[in-house]
């Protein structure tokens, strides 16, 4: 099969999972008790039973809940996701303002946690059973067991407020006129703290991953093989073992992407950071059931995109992965 | 560059300023405005859309620095001009005359005329939830004088200017409006005003960006070259850029209400607990009169003598918050009776009304068991059900806590009305009209509407109170009607008032003169000023 047509069977298969995610997803928020109208009373402390009754017919959700779906599907059909009912503008351009900032969230944080999972893995692997693997190991479980709104706490108060080096939170700042290299360096002031606090958790897990593969990977034939031809410490660690190892860490990371992105509800609230995450919370909180549809479908393609991604780097890490499909 | 130099220059007169009235120990009131510099206002909630002319959300938008009200109310409640010079009301309390403000002109360049305030009014009726009780008698706006707006109801309108402010009924312009649906005009997103400050962008999830208008009516105003909203929703976080230096002002509590205290003994900062008139904050906890045990006034009674009110301000308000035994909080002075005390606390007599009521203690020293609910809105209401759980222990009521979100919230108690006790901040409002007459009136007994009266209490001495006081153009009679009004629901007890909570304005000590009318987070900042022309 080439990549070509793997790409399209990958994409194809993405059609019944979309429908799936929007019908399963339009019901589990026709569960949740009460509607938009409820929270628009309930937000502005004040309501009319004129406005609330007009409002239910101009969104039309004193329609049965079958053709409000079927309405749904139309306006899929036709490329659009429709219109907020909580914001009043279109559900792509809330998205659109949102998702840029968000993607640079989620892909700094898993950048990072690789990074600094596999690094800190393969020194754990390489000295397993000594004191350096111990040190790492109980970093490790810290990192693992606590949750990523205290890191991000603790990250402000130390840092922004204590030391003051870095801004408690937003993505970047407000009416800045910065180009080229210091708008970098300034967007990257903004970006460090949360992507680190969104990394915490899962910088322990590749860690842990990297360490238990290559271990098992330290043991194989071709290991011993490369270390008799004469290849040095460093070509072995790194493109016997290591390369080796990182197929279980990268499938994992493929894994993890849809859950990083459910993390981010969290780490934008603390940092306040403008992402999608935040406009999720609100949707679900607003009872804005095409603007969270529109934000689910979105967050399915994202993942399905990053899945094929992981699929490609696999075939560059293991070539007999292409071969043997 | 114009904008550093000028800063500069404020910075050398604020010296000046202050070289100059050293040797006078009162040189606070002397001292001159500083030109320039960005105020930065934090806010919890972000608005949906940045006029509220759909909505008083708890969040601000721009608020009275981009858009204005036909007036405002001062510190001490009096009627202000804004975009109106002056105003009269006939006789009959039926006709109301505003002369405008001659000059004026939208941000755009249109000038400003009555015609702007009769369209934005007669809007405002259909769309607003509030503004549609406001402008109910509302039969005709004539403004055929461009400087002048006469206003024509069918019956006395007796609340009607404390309801004309920025924040209540801003006017917007005609022009943008007019033919468009109002709830879905893009201008919402981007409004045009005729305030001390242009709107410039906003981001959503991020801020809200203003400048200065150099066109403002009023000469030499304003102050500051911008205002940055930044919108952080949780209060932690707001601790901390307060901490970092990295905003300026925020209102409404911004930090944890156990954290004030840091605040208070730091000279840097100042705490301000005025401006909160209007919204006549109340927290309240309402019984469930369709439903035993509530049903009975002995077992409301028992209740109300179970709490003991000054432990609850000290543990769940930190003291920020004075006790209000009325429905009408002391805030609203022209109306509350100071004569109504709480109820004594005296868990003994509360027990004995409970025997007498035919409840005794069961087995297991439990009387019987209710449902608790409580408004999610604010954290402390959430503290204040512990507090009530814990004392109506004490008597042997078990109260079991259901915590829901905002909408599940209003779908339990308002649609389904699944509870017995709901822990609320129903506010009064600027006016009795506003806020209290939909929480007891009979006629607002409406299922599955919100902030309606959910207790189902009803008495016709009560509804006649409120429907004469609404329309009484006298205000003193007004007044008897609303004490007569507050004394009954003392005794009948569809609710237990606890306290008028005191939300707390944090700022910077260098920002000046920000405090200036009622309308706190909403304010138009024109006067404002920053005496270190800003960090």
């Amino acid at each position: 099969m080439t990549l070509l047509s793997r790409l399209g069977f990958l994409l194809l298969k993405a059609v019944p999972t979309v429908f799936i995610v929007v019908t399963l997803s339009f019901f589990f928020v026709q569960l949740a008790p009460g509607d938009i109208a409820d929270y628009i009373a309930a937000s502005s402390g004040a309501a009319t039973e004129e406005g609330t009754s007009a409002l239910r017919e101009s969104l039309g959700l004193d329609r049965p809940i079958l053709e409000q779906l079927l309405h749904y599907y139309g306006t899929l059909a036709q490329f659009s996701l429709g219109q907020s009912m909580r914001f009043d503008v279109p559900v792509t351009e809330l998205i659109a303002a949102r998702l840029p900032s968000t993607l640079l969230l989620v892909g700094t944080s898993i950048t990072l946690a690789l990074a600094l999972g596999i690094a800190a893995g393969a020194v754990m692997a390489l000295n397993a059973g000594r004191s350096k693997d111990r040190l790492l190991s109980a970093v490790t479980l810290v990192l693992y067991s606590i949750p990523s709104f205290w890191i991000g706490l603790m990250l402000i108060i130390v840092f922004a407020v204590q030391l003051g080096w870095l801004p408690t939170g937003g993505a970047e700042k407000i009416g800045s006129r910065a180009s080229g290299f210091s708008y970098l360096l300034e967007r990257g002031r903004y970006l460090l703290l949360p992507s680190l606090a969104l990394a915490s958790y899962y910088i322990a897990i590749y860690a842990r991953l990297t360490r238990s593969s290559m271990l098992e990977v330290i043991r194989q034939d071709h290991v011993r093989t490369a270390v008799a031809k004469g290849l040095n410490r460093w070509q072995v660690s790194l493109r016997h073992i290591v390369r080796n190892a990182l197929i279980p860490v990268s499938t994992m990371a493929g894994m993890h992407i849809a859950g990083i992105l459910g993390g981010a509800v969290v780490v934008e609230t603390v940092f306040s950071w403008p992402g999608m995450g935040r406009l999720t919370y609100e949707a679900i909180n607003a009872r804005d059931y095409v603007l969270l549809l529109g934000i689910l479908l979105t967050s399915a393609f994202v993942v399905i995109i990053a899945n094929i991604l992981v699929d490609l780097l696999h075939r560059v890490l293991d070539p007999r992965i292409g071969a043997r499909a | 560059m114009t904008r550093l130099s000028r800063r500069d220059f404020g910075k050398l007169l604020a010296g000046t300023a202050l070289l100059g009235s050293l040797p006078s120990s009162s040189f606070a009131a002397s001292e001159k405005p500083v030109q320039g510099g960005t105020l930065r206002v934090v806010m919890g909630l972000e608005p949906a859309t940045q006029v509220e002319i759909l909505q008083n959300a708890g969040g601000a938008g721009v608020g009275g620095r981009v858009v204005e009200g036909l007036v405002t109310e001062g510190l001490d409640l009096s009627i202000q001009p804004q975009l109106a010079t002056s105003w009269s009301v006939s006789d009959d309390g039926l006709i109301y005359t505003f002369k405008l403000r001659e000059g004026v002109t939208w941000h755009d360049g249109t000038p400003f005329t009555s015609a702007d305030v009769a369209h934005t009014y007669s809007f405002l009726k259909d769309v607003h939830p509030r503004r549609r009780n406001t402008f109910a008698n509302l039969v005709k706006i004539d403004d055929s004088d461009p400087h002048t707006v006469v206003l024509h109801f069918s019956r006395p309108a007796p609340a009607l200017l404390p309801a004309l402010n920025a924040n209540s009924a801003p006017i917007v312009p005609k022009h943008l409006y007019e033919g468009t649906d109002p709830r879905t005009n893009p201008w919402n997103a981007k409004p045009i005003g005729t305030g001390p400050f242009v709107f410039r962008e906003w981001v959503r999830g991020s801020h809200t960006l203003l400048e200065r208008n150099p066109n403002y009516w009023a000469p030499e105003q304003p102050n500051l070259d911008a205002i940055i909203i930044r919108y952080i929703p949780d209060a932690v976080t707001r601790l901390a850029a307060f901490e970092a230096n990295e905003v300026d002002i925020g209102y409404s509590t911004p930090v944890p209400i156990g954290e004030l205290a840091r605040f208070k003994n730091n000279p840097e900062f100042k705490l301000d607990t005025e401006g909160y008139s209007l919204g006549g904050g109340l927290n309240q906890i309402f019984f469930n009169l369709r439903f035993e045990p509530f049903k009975k006034l002995e077992v409301r009674q028992a209740v109300a003598h179970a709490i003991d009110i000054n432990a609850y301000i000290a543990k769940v308000w930190q003291g920020y918050a004075i006790p209000s035994p009325s429905a009408i909080v002391p805030a609203m002075k022209h109306f509350h009776d100071a004569s109504i005390k709480h109820y004594a606390y005296d868990p003994a007599e509360a027990e004995r009304l409970l025997d007498q009521a035919g409840y005794p203690r069961g087995a297991d020293g439990t009387r019987f068991t209710v449902r608790f609910t409580a408004n999610p809105f604010m954290s402390q209401v959430i503290d204040g059900a512990n507090f009530i759980r814990s004392a109506l222990a004490e008597i042997g009521i078990r109260a079991e806590i259901a915590l829901y979100d905002h909408p599940t919230y209003i779908k339990k108690l308002y649609t389904e009305g699944a509870f017995d006790l709901d822990i609320q901040v129903l506010a009064n409002g600027y006016d009795p009209t506003d806020g209290i007459q939909r929480g007891y009136h009979s006629g607002n007994i409406k299922e599955g509407l919100a902030w309606s009266n959910h207790a189902h209490y009803s008495n016709p001495e009560v509804d006649r109170i409120f429907d004469e006081a609404a329309y009484e153009p006298n205000p003193e009679k007004r007044r008897a009607l609303y004490v007569e009004l507050q004394q009954i629901l003392h005794r009948d007890l569809p609710a237990v008032n606890l306290v008028q909570y005191q939300p707390v304005t944090v700022s910077r000590a260098a920002l000046r003169d920000h405090l200036i009318d009622q309308q706190n987070s909403s304010t138009s900042y024109a006067r404002a000023w920053l005496a270190d022309g800003g960090a």
